[in-house]
C-alpha cells in the first residue's frame, strides 16, 4: 500500500510505468469482485489523498470533503463490477468524487463560503509556500465558481490534459479551454488585488 | 502584442496550445512587460504552492465506512466470502432469462383473437362515425390490359393509384364514361358525344356506410371473398407503431384450418365442417393497421399466397373527416377533367 501525501501518492503513480500499474490494478480488481475485502482496499485506498485533496480543494470545507469522498468510495464500491477496464482505476474514482462534489454541492446550495469556513486545515506550510498560505488558497479558490474550481484543480493539480477534463465533464475542448482562460484571468485579479492589499498594509 | 492578449497566449500555453511563433511574441512581450511577468510569476507561485500544500488528512477510515454503509444497504451483498458473490449473480441472471423466456412463449402461444374482436367492435363503431374517408389505394396485380382501362392509369406500367374520396360522393371512372362522381342517388359524369355533364341514377341506398362496407372495408373484403368451407381467421392483434402513430396490428387470413376460440370472424359464406378440394384456392390475407386512439384502420395491405409466396395484391391508406374538395362536386370541374382525359387517350 502507497503512504504518503495526495501528491507523493500522484508522483509515484505517474513515476510507475503504466503497464505495471493496469496489471496490479486488474488483479485486485479480480481479487476483490471474488470478494476479497482486502484487495478491495488495496485497490481503492492509496488514491484516498488525492481524493480528499480534490474534494477539500473543490469543497473548500474539511467535513464536506470527507463525506464526499466516503460516498466515492460507496458509490465506486457498487459500481465496481460494472467498472470498465479502458479508464483506470485512479481517473474512474476522479470522476465518481467530481460528480459527488458537483451534485452535493447543487444539492445543498451554497452553504458556507470558502472565505469563512471556520476548518482551515493549515499545517507546517513548507518554506516554498511561504509566501502563499493555505488560507491564501482558499481565498483565491473562492473567487472561482464551482466549475471553475473543478475545471482549475485538475488541469493545474493533478495534470490533467484538457480533452480528459473535457471527457470527464461531458463537454467540449473549446468550452475547458475558454474555462481554464477565463480561471486564469479571475486567480489572476484576485493575486493582483491581493497583493496591492498587502502593500497598502 | 498587448497584455490582455499575452494574458491570453499564456493561458494556451500552459495548456501546450501555443505555436512556436507565437510562443516568441509572448516571449518577446514578457521581456518587455513587468506587469505581464508578475501575473505569470504571481500565477505560478499559486500553482506551486496549491501542489505542495499540506492538509491534515481525515481522521476517519473513509473507505472502511463507505465499505459499513455499503453492507448495511444492501444486506445480501455479503463481504465474506464474497462480498459480491459471483454465483448470486448467475443464478439471479438464470432465474430473469427464464421468465423472460416463459413470457414470450405465453404471449406466442395465447390466442390473440379476443383481444382482437374488441378492437374490431370498437373499429366498426368509430367508422359508423365519419364523416368522410379519404382513402388512396395501389394495386399491384392488374393486367396491362385492365390498367389500360382504367381512367387514371399512365398507360405505361401494371401499378395504378388511385385517390378516393369518400363522402356522400364518390370520385372515380370507368373505361366508357370517363370519370364522374358518385353519390347516395347516383353519379355525374361527362359524356363526350353530347358534350354535356350527366346525372344518373343509381343505387338509392348507398351512403357512406354502405360504400366503406362495399369497396373499402379491409374486413368486409375479406369476408365477401371467402370461399364454402373455409374460414376467417383473426391472427394477430399487436401493438406497434405505424409513421408515428400508435396502432394495433391485426391480421386476417382466408383458409379451411378452423379457427381457435376467439380468432373466428363470423361469415355468411361459410360452411364448417365442409373441406374445400386441396388447392382449390388460394390463401390471402389481410393485414391492417388500427389507430389505437380513434379506432378507425389507416393502413391495410392484402396479400396472396402464391406458389408458396405472400404476394402483395393491394394496399391503402386511409384518413379521415377530412373535407372533400369543393371540385369535386362541380360539374364543370368534372367535365373538364373528362375532357383532359379524352384529350390523354387519344
Amino acid at each position: 500500500m502507497r503512504k504518503g501525501s495526495g501528491l507523493k501518492n500522484l508522483r509515484a503513480l505517474r513515476i510507475t510505468p503504466a503497464k505495471q500499474e493496469a496489471t496490479e490494478d486488474e488483479t485486485l480488481l479480480q481479487r476483490a469482485l471474488a470478494g476479497q475485502t482486502l484487495a478491495l482496499e488495496r485497490l481503492l485506498s492509496p488514491h484516498q489523498p488525492a481524493l480528499y485533496a480534490l474534494c477539500r480543494n473543490m469543497l473548500g470545507h474539511a467535513e464536506d470533503a470527507e463525506d464526499a469522498v466516503q460516498e466515492t468510495y460507496l458509490r465506486a464500491i457498487r459500481a465496481l463490477p460494472q467498472f470498465r477496464r479502458e479508464a483506470n482505476v485512479h481517473s474512474w474514482l476522479f470522476r465518481i468524487a467530481i460528480n459527488v462534489c458537483l451534485n452535493g454541492k447543487r444539492t445543498r446550495g451554497k452553504t458556507v463560503p470558502l472565505e469563512l469556513a471556520p476548518d482551515r486545515a493549515v499545517a507546517q506550510p513548507s518554506p516554498e509556500t511561504a509566501t502563499l498560505t493555505q488560507i491564501e488558497i482558499d481565498q483565491a479558490l473562492a473567487v472561482l465558481s464551482l466549475r471553475q474550481r473543478t475545471v482549475f484543480l485538475l488541469r493545474e493539480q493533478q495534470g490533467w490534459s484538457v480533452p480528459e477534463i473535457a471527457e470527464a465533464l461531458h463537454c467540449t475542448h473549446r468550452r475547458i479551454n475558454n474555462e481554464l482562460y477565463q480561471t486564469r484571468r479571475a486567480l489572476a485579479a484576485w493575486i493582483l488585488a491581493h497583493r496591492e492589499r498587502g502593500e497598502q498594509k | 502584442m498587448n497584455c490582455h492578449r499575452a494574458a491570453r497566449f499564456a493561458s494556451y500555453g500552459r495548456d501546450h496550445r501555443l505555436s512556436d511563433r507565437k510562443r516568441t511574441d509572448l516571449e518577446t512581450h514578457l521581456a518587455q512587460c513587468p506587469a505581464c511577468r508578475q501575473r505569470e510569476a504571481d500565477y505560478n507561485r499559486l500553482v506551486n504552492a496549491l501542489n505542495t500544500q499540506h492538509l491534515s488528512q481525515p481522521t476517519a477510515n473513509l473507505l472502511e465506512n463507505a465499505l459499513r454503509q455499503a453492507r448495511e444497504t444492501a444486506p445480501e451483498v455479503s463481504l465474506t466470502p464474497g462480498w459480491f458473490p459471483t454465483t448470486l449473480r448467475v443464478r439471479i441472471t438464470a432465474v430473469s432469462l427464464i421468465l423472460v423466456a416463459a413470457t414470450i412463449l405465453l404471449l406466442a402461444t395465447r390466442p390473440q383473437g379476443a383481444r382482437g374482436q374488441t378492437i374490431l367492435r370498437k373499429m366498426e363503431t368509430a367508422i359508423g362515425r365519419a364523416t368522410t374517408m379519404h382513402v388512396v389505394s395501389w394495386r399491384f396485380d392488374m393486367t396491362e390490359e385492365e390498367a389500360r382501362h382504367q381512367t387514371w392509369h399512365d398507360g405505361k406500367t401494371p401499378v395504378r393509384g388511385e385517390d378516393w374520396i369518400t363522402h356522400d360522393a364518390i370520385s372515380g371512372g370507368d373505361a366508357q364514361l370517363g370519370p364522374y362522381l358518385w353519390n347516395a342517388a347516383g353519379y355525374l359524369h361527362y359524356d363526350p358525344t353530347e358534350r354535356k355533364v350527366k346525372y344518373i341514377k343509381a343505387n338509392p341506398e348507398m351512403n357512406l356506410k354502405a360504400t366503406i362496407e362495399r369497396s373499402f372495408h379491409p374486413v368486409a373484403a375479406m369476408k365477401s371473398a371467402v370461399l364454402p368451407g373455409t374460414y376467417l381467421t383473426l391472427h394477430k392483434a399487436a401493438d406497434t407503431v405505424w409513421r408515428g402513430r400508435k396502432v394495433h396490428k391485426l391480421e386476417i387470413s382466408s383458409g379451411p384450418n378452423k379457427p381457435r376460440d376467439g380468432e373466428e370472424i363470423p361469415t355468411q359464406q361459410q360452411e364448417p365442417g365442409k373441406t374445400p378440394p386441396p388447392g382449390s384456392m388460394p390463401r390471402t390475407r389481410q393485414t391492417f393497421w388500427v389507430d389505437s386512439e380513434t379506432d378507425l384502420p389507416v393502413h391495410s395491405e392484402q396479400e396472396k399466397e402464391i406458389q408458396g409466396r405472400w404476394v402483395l395484391l393491394l394496399k391503402r391508406d386511409y384518413d379521415y373527416n377530412r373535407p372533400a374538395p369543393v371540385s369535386l362536386f362541380d360539374p364543370e370541374a368534372v367535365r373538364k377533367a373528362a375532357e383532359a382525359f379524352a384529350a390523354r387517350r387519344r
